[in-house]
């Protein structure tokens, strides 16, 4: 019995001891993560919804931004990033941006019309 | 990995950026060149016309036009997010080049903080200008 106890002592000595994966060592530079840039993708598509809704009276500026809302919108959705939320902002504030230069078209064609007949 | 996912897109913001400079110059030349008498030639907001009250964008146009003459506090009553918008984006721009240079000094750039604000700061001078017309019988515009 001794023996058989030693053997076994001597076995888990010999063991080798786990090695950790403790990642690179620390260094100044951080390179920045995939997901970080893709929120960029998110933030920028918010702006160019708020501001195609905040000048929906110049049709021209207002359109062509709540298009790139939306296609900013939804390549970040494509990217899984962590700002999900906010590029469904983005998309919301786009076709919102959309809608009320839809509007805005048709009325001042209304008005125009009007003043001519 | 997709062409999508290899793009740095702080770097496209960083490169529209430069673009909007450029936007912005023009701006600032017409007004310079032509001063502001062709905003008579805009559509009026919709909003002003059927509501009467200001709509969240109402004086955009002219704060970037005092904002194009350098007037600030005059670009500051009009619109109030436009001066902030312009500061903040001297401030991502600064960041962007400072890093991409390699420079010592990073600033960092919270912009999704600078977003929330800059929402909060629409929506406080909607109200103020609204309860100032309707309450007040005060018009800012």
């Amino acid at each position: 019995m001794d023996n058989e106890n030693n053997d076994r002592e001597s076995e888990i000595q010999q063991l080798p001891e786990p090695q950790y994966d403790q990642g690179p060592p620390p260094s100044a530079y951080q390179p920045e993560p995939a997901e970080s840039s893709s929120q960029w993708l998110a933030v920028a598509s918010l702006i160019c919804g708020i501001i195609s809704i905040l000048s929906c009276c110049c049709w021209v500026l207002s359109g062509i931004l709540a298009v790139v809302a939306i296609v900013l919108g939804i390549i970040a959705i494509k990217k899984n990033t962590p700002s999900r939320g906010m590029a469904i902002a983005g998309i919301a504030t786009g076709g919102t941006g959309i809608l009320l230069t839809i509007i805005s078209i048709v009325f001042i064609g209304f008005a125009s019309i009007a003043s001519y007949l | 990995m997709t062409g999508l996912h290899m793009i740095d897109w702080k770097h496209v913001c960083y490169q529209a950026g430069k673009l909007l400079f450029l936007a912005a110059a023009v701006v600032t030349g017409i007004v310079h060149k032509f001063g502001t008498a062709w905003m008579e030639l805009l559509p009026p907001c919709l909003f002003h016309e059927v509501t009467g009250m200001f709509c969240p964008g109402c004086g955009g146009t002219r704060a970037v036009m005092a904002l194009a003459e350098m007037n600030l506090i005059k670009s500051f009553f009009f619109h109030p997010v436009v001066l902030y918008a312009a500061f903040a984006y001297i401030w991502f721009m600064l960041s962007c080049f400072l890093e991409q240079r390699g420079r010592r000094l990073k600033i960092g750039f919270p912009a999704i903080k600078c977003l929330y604000i800059g929402i909060a700061v629409i929506i406080v001078q909607f109200l103020a200008k609204n309860i100032c017309l309707l309450a007040l019988d005060i018009s800012w515009l």
